[in-house]
């Protein structure tokens, strides 16, 4: 007898003989006892192939009077009899029968090791998968906003659809008119994120993120500073002093945490602010690291209503519901012409863009784009979870037949239906529970690390973290994988049932052939299942791999970016800011290596772009219409040729001054196609702002480039020549051209740019020492950035559809195994009737081909119906692209193949002799 | 009464095991105590049937005695006699030695 697993009695009799004499209670227990006991010393003494004959006869001999004893109803083992033996009843639920079940079911898991650990990893990393994409999700979109009844807060937002603006914020004359007359409304904010330099004695100048807001935001939002207070509306006037309320993290790094900051001052782009006081630690509005608050400083009743660069929150009265809010709001702007009688172009805008308020919760606004990603990686996490249980329940089902003639022999002696059904059980919950802690640990670890590793721009990413929510996730799965892994076994073993299993027939009874097609179409699920998270990620890769080809218009390799915002105190006037930016240019042309330099106010995909209205001198609009749309920025010198955008047609800003003296623009090609097709438009004009503008005359076509994102198309570019110092002052009156902006983005192209970055930082800090240089990064992960929403549901698809092909493969081998094994006989006999080992092959396989083809079929129609729902997140590619498809079924094709030859080459090695005398 | 005090062969003998063994009268003890002294193997259903009887006619009883490693978690049985116990075994001896007097001679093994 080959002895495997922890030294012992032989477990299939010690189970016996333990089974026997439970009735008995103490006595019973202690006679088991002691028999294992003497078995120890026999072992030590005379070996183990001693003991066990020993044991067994000796066990043997007491399973024998126990039954005698039963049959007579009476005897020194007969429980009635026996003093100290419980009551039958009782017994199935006791503490000591459960640890006692606990005990033999470890002792004979870890005679079949193999099943053992094959059943807790499958369910452990399924466990883990979905433990940490249920904690992601809960965090980023179940969990509310950490602020007081975040579900009343609004983000008061707008569209102008007739225009082609689909969202963007509110300005600060309508808001005052909102916070005027929606009474739905019990407080609110008008608020600005911008970043600002940062100088103060203690510490290196520093550029950070900053909140500009109306005084009422903070109650708004419900929050309060922790040490200090906040501003009040005495200094959100026009004119008053600095004031700043400091962010925790900001104020731990950069202060040490050290209270006696409040009342000392800090300078902010040039501007000495007094520190009033610091935010709570964990709060950030509305981003993430947000250092500075300060006050707006408007007089809202007179501010303009047309600047919409800012954004607004509202908290709704706990009586009022967003569709009341919605109505006042839109109340408000149906009377905003007769508010602002004098702003006709603001009417225009109003009436042409079907100008609307679109208010939305808050969570809504920050998780929005994330939602869609995250349900699709719920569901699939929930797809794995199911493939590995149909994995672990095949596994069972074999586990379960093995322990047939066991189960016979404990039922024969007596083991209720209870008894029985409580010892899969048993095993069940131990291997879940086993799984469970194996997977919740592996799922915080994951989480873990993908909180440090993941793209900063995710929302709320920091506040992922494993919750008692998630906990309770996770234990709710291993309660519901162990009940319904104990079931399907419990089920099927019925008495008279084990009794007519005890007889070798194996699938030739009717209950073996049901258990054989449950196998059966158990594979045949995760095939399919497979097929679909596969055919998903294959979705996913193309989407991937076709925006990674898409040209955004320049060469993003080799080229490193950074921005400088020019303090207003520092660099008062214009003329100061051109001198900066000359200086600078002229540095970094001369840095080794450099072989361009260039600015612009904001690069290519940023998040924002500006636009405005542009008359066209050779199309004029008539008197009702609008005019056209542009986007427009200012370049530098030298712009376009480092960032390698191509020049179509004309010539770009060469001699800068020159062409800014002339008010010379340059235009993108789709604007130049649109507006003058198959033409030169170079020497026509063009007129931004309103007609007292002076005319621009186009003296160059560039390439397009994508502004925004990836996917979307380019729009329509004016550029405009950024001022030199050499060209101040005015010409005819009027400033020459665009001023230059006190932010500007700078490009330089150069080999390996990360290198770069340090050389940079010297040249400008030997203009001005106490500048930050911010958002130092090479094009290339800017890029990659901007493709986030993407990237991050490709990881997750792939991931889950290589653990559901790993799982899917072990699957089909399993069962294929299995088979062979059945009809080891039939396979031996054939063979030695003279069939051929490759027929034999073929049969095999072609059993395993059969279920994957019925898997391929059922899953591909699965896919393609769920494909759909990746909606918007494709790009280049249709939710039923043939490609993928055929690539899928493809691969799954070849790894059922693959994972059946095992099998098929041992069937064909078969000894017929072996196989047809074994019986 | 009298059939009280019948007390079968090995009866006996387990009866005599648990009072030579004290302290560590436990059933793979007395087995093998037995085992080594009268030179045959013991059957342990043999040994826990004859202990169950004996307790059933209040002879002897246990303690149940916390688990040890090679037990499997199992826990122990101590045994000792009763006062009944003891009583009987005494009764039993002097009947013995009543019924061997004056044999002592006739039954010694012949010499070398």
């Amino acid at each position: 007898m080959k002895r495997t697993g922890p030294p012992g009695p032989p477990g299939r009799v010690a189970g016996w003989l333990e089974s026997a004499l439970e009735p008995l209670g103490d006595v019973g227990e202690a006679i088991a006892g002691d028999l294992r006991s003497e078995w120890s010393v026999l072992a030590a003494k005379a070996g183990a192939r001693a003991a066990d004959r020993w044991y067994s006869r000796q066990a043997a001999g007491i399973v024998v009077r126990v039954l005698r004893d039963r049959w007579i109803g009476w005897g020194p083992f007969h429980p009635t009899t026996t003093k100290g033996a419980r009551k039958r009843g009782r017994e199935l639920w006791s503490m000591r029968g459960l640890l006692n079940e606990i005990r033999q079911v470890a002792r004979s898991l870890a005679h079949a090791r193999q099943y053992a650990i094959a059943a807790v990893l499958t369910l452990g990393l399924a466990v883990a998968a979905n433990t940490l994409v249920f904690s992601v999700t809960n965090s980023i979109l179940l969990e509310p906003l950490s602020y007081p009844d975040a579900g009343r807060l609004l983000v008061l937002r707008h569209a102008a659809p007739g225009l082609g603006y689909p969202r963007f914020g509110i300005s600060p004359g309508l808001y005052y008119q909102y916070a005027e007359n929606v009474t739905a409304i019990e407080s609110s904010g008008l608020y600005s994120v911008q970043t600002m330099n940062v100088t103060s004695a203690s510490a290196p100048p520093e550029r950070v993120t900053a909140l500009t807001s109306t005084h009422t935001l903070f109650d708004a939002l419900g929050v309060a500073p922790a040490i200090g207070r906040g501003f009040t509306s005495e200094e959100d006037v026009p004119g008053a002093s600095g004031a700043v309320v400091l962010g925790h993290d900001f104020w731990q790094s950069r202060y040490g945490a050290s209270a006696s900051v409040i009342g000392s001052t800090i300078s902010v782009n040039g501007e000495d602010r007094v520190i009033l006081g610091v935010m709570p630690a964990g709060f950030s509005f509305p981003g993430r690291d947000m250092a500075l608050w300060m006050p707006l400083r408007l007089d809202l009743a007179t501010s303009p209503p047309g600047n919409f660069g800012f954004a607004a929150i509202a908290r709704m009265r706990p009586s009022s519901t967003q569709t009341e809010v919605q109505t006042q709001l839109q109340s408000v702007v149906n009377r905003l012409a007769d508010a602002y009688p004098d702003e006709r172009e603001f009417h225009a805008f109003l009436e042409a863009g079907k100008f609307a308020p679109i208010p939305r919760p808050l969570k809504e606004d920050i998780v929005g784009d994330l939602r869609r990603p995250l349900l699709i990686l719920l569901g699939t996490a929930a797809l794995v979870l199911l493939i590995a249980c149909a994995n672990v329940t095949n596994l069972f089902l074999v586990r379960a037949e093995n322990r047939q003639r066991d189960v016979a022999v404990r039922s024969a002696l007596g083991a209720g239906r209870g008894l029985l059904a409580r010892l899969f059980l048993a095993e069940s919950v131990f291997i879940s529970v086993i799984a469970g802690a194996l997977g919740l640990t592996l799922g915080a670890i994951g989480t873990g690390s993908l909180v440090r590793f993941a793209p900063p721009n995710l929302p709320r990413i920091d506040e992922v973290a494993i919750r008692p929510m998630v906990v309770l996730y996770a234990a709710g799965m291993t309660v519901v994988t162990a009940i319904l892994l104990a079931l399907i076994p419990a089920l099927r073993m019925t008495r008279p049932a084990v009794l007519a299993l005890v007889s070798r027939s194996g699938s030739r009874t009717t209950a073996g052939r049901d258990r054989h097609r449950a196998r059966q179409a158990l594979v045949i699920v995760q095939t399919a299942l497979a097929v679909v998270l596969l055919v998903g990620s294959g979705l996913m890769l193309r989407t991937f791999s076709q925006l990674r080809s898409i040209d955004p218009g320049f060469d993003p390799d080799d080229l490193l970016t950074f921005r400088i915002s020019l303090p207003p105190a520092t660099y008062r006037d214009a003329a100061g800011a051109a001198r900066f930016h000359d200086r600078l240019l002229e540095q970094l042309r001369a840095l080794p290596g450099v072989l361009g330099a260039g600015a612009i106010t904001e690069a290519p995909l940023a998040t924002s772009a500006s636009g405005t209205a542009f008359a066209v001198e050779d199309h004029p609009v008539g008197a009702d219409e609008l005019n056209p749309m542009f986007w427009y920025t200012s370049v530098s010198q030298g712009y376009f040729e480092t960032m390698d955008i191509p020049i179509r047609t004309g010539e770009t800003f060469d001699d800068i001054d020159r062409e800014a003296q002339r008010r010379s623009v340059v235009i993108s090609q789709s604007l130049a196609d649109k507006f003058w097709p198959g033409q030169n438009p170079v020497g026509r004009r063009i007129r931004g702002g309103d007609s007292n503008e002076p005319w621009s005359t186009i003296v160059g076509v560039v390439g397009d480039v994508r502004e925004r994102r990836l996917q979307d198309e380019p729009g329509l570019m004016v550029y405009f020549p950024m001022l030199s110092a050499n060209l101040m002052g005015e010409v005819d009156g009027r400033p020459a051209s665009r001023l230059p902006a006190r932010s500007m983005t700078y490009v330089v192209r150069g080999p390996q740019p990360e290198t770069l970055a340090s050389a940079v930082r010297t040249a400008v800090w030997q203009i001005d020492p106490d500048l930050p240089v911010a958002a130092v990064n090479p094009m290339n992960r800017i890029v990659a950035d901007s493709m986030v929403q993407i990237s991050f549901t490709m990881f997750a698809l792939v991931i889950a559809a290589t653990l559901a092909l790993f799982l899917g493969a072990i699957g089909l081998y399993g069962i294929i195994s299995y088979i062979v094994a059945q009809r080891i006989r039939e396979i031996g006999l054939r063979i030695a009737l003279g069939a051929h080992p490759a027929a034999v092959r073929r049969m095999v396989v072609w059993q395993g081909f059969r279920l994957s083809v019925v898997g391929l079929a059922l899953g591909s129609v699965v896919a393609l119906s769920l494909a759909r729902l990746l909606g918007n997140l494709l790009y280049g590619t249709s939710p039923s692209d043939p490609a993928t498809f055929a690539a899928v079924l493809g691969l799954l094709g070849f790894v059922g193949l693959a994972a059946t030859w095992l099998p098929a080459l041992r069937a064909s090695r078969v000894d017929p002799a072996r196989t047809l005398n074994a019986d | 009464m009298a059939q009280d005090f019948v007390l079968g062969e090995f009866e006996q003998m387990l009866l005599l095991a648990v009072l030579q063994l004290g302290e560590g009268a436990y059933g793979p003890s007395m087995a093998r105590y037995l085992e080594d002294r009268v030179g045959r193997s013991v059957s342990r259903g043999a040994l826990y049937a004859t202990l169950a009887r004996l307790e059933q006619k209040g002879f002897v009883e246990w303690l149940i005695e916390g688990a040890d490693e090679d037990r499997g978690g199992h826990r122990k049985r101590r045994f000792s006699l009763t006062m009944a116990g003891i009583s009987a075994l005494r009764t039993y001896r002097s009947a013995l030695m009543r019924l061997w007097s004056g044999l002592e001679g006739t039954l010694e093994e012949a010499g070398p």
